[in-house]
């Protein structure tokens, strides 16, 4: 009794949960992708495993680049396998040209697959901007900071850029006025 | 663990700062939940030391598991900067 219960709780223990996360080459085609992670599905359904939860990210930035690729195409899978299948799936991965990674972990017992917010990778790209908008806020800064000493003397100030704006029009006045007073005089 | 109390530890003295991971329950630390990691990570994306997020030993081995595994599947980035 014991001895098969042992042996019982050694094949159960044979059969552990797993998640696969591959990434794949962001160039393929939607039926292509769909064709390729059918091929994976098939053979863990094959080795005896199956497939509990499924999650398809599309297309994402990676964080680096690998094999010249900027993005991946995420999808992550936790599946029931047995243990023995493990080198198989991972060679078949290792080997295939249109996986850019790929990742098999154990996961605990019991565990639920839950979806993360990955807004918030959306952000990167905007540290360019954030670069961009701190200098020009730092501009706008400069520009507030020079009207502000200047406030005791804005009204002349404002004069002098009313001035300014009209030197076109004061200059032909002024070329008029002198005109006038050099015909006058 | 979708919205997990976090506080820097940073006001208090290094004896009482209490890990986040204990205070939250959270047993397993995912290493596809990047808004959790970006709280352990620095500036220059290296993982923050224990001395100054307060994570118990623990929950840091595990954290520093997720995050290399994180950057291993591009999720994350090792260095700040990387030149094309
Ligand atoms: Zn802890």
């Amino acid at each position: 009794m014991t001895k098969a219960t042992a042996l019982e709780n050694k094949a159960q223990s044979n059969v552990g949960l797993y998640e696969l996360m591959i990434i794949l080459n962001p160039e393929l085609r939607e039926s292509e992708v769909t064709k390729k992670l059918g091929e994976f599905e098939e053979m863990i359904a094959k080795s005896g495993g199956k497939v509990t939860s499924k999650d398809y990210w599309g297309k994402r930035a990676l964080a680096y680049r690998i094999k010249r690729k900027d993005d991946g195409l995420y999808m992550v899978y936790n599946a029931e396998m047995p243990a023995s299948f493990l080198k198989e799936i991972k060679e078949a991965l290792r080997i295939d040209k249109e996986v850019v990674r790929s990742l098999v972990i154990r996961l605990p017992e019991g565990h639920v697959y839950t979806k993360f917010d990955l807004t918030y990778v959306k952000e990167e790209p905007r540290k360019k901007d954030f670069f961009v908008k701190k200098s020009s806020g730092s501009m706008a800064n400069t520009s507030v900071k020079h009207s502000g000493p200047s406030v005791m003397a804005k009204p002349e100030k404002s004069e002098d850029k009313g001035k300014e704006a009209n030197a076109v029009d004061l200059d032909k006045k002024l070329d008029a006025m002198l005109g006038g007073n050099d015909l006058k005089l | 663990m979708a919205n997990i109390i976090f506080s820097t530890n940073q006001k208090h003295p290094v004896g009482k700062r209490r890990c986040t991971f204990c205070t939250n329950q959270i047993d397993h630390i995912d290493y596809k939940d990047l808004k959790t990691l970006r709280l352990f990570i620095d500036g220059f994306k290296r993982i923050k030391a224990r001395y100054y997020s307060g994570v118990c030993l623990r929950h840091q081995k595990a954290l520093s598991n997720a995050i290399k595994l994180s950057r291993e599947m591009a999720l994350v980035p090792f260095v700040t900067m990387y030149r094309k």
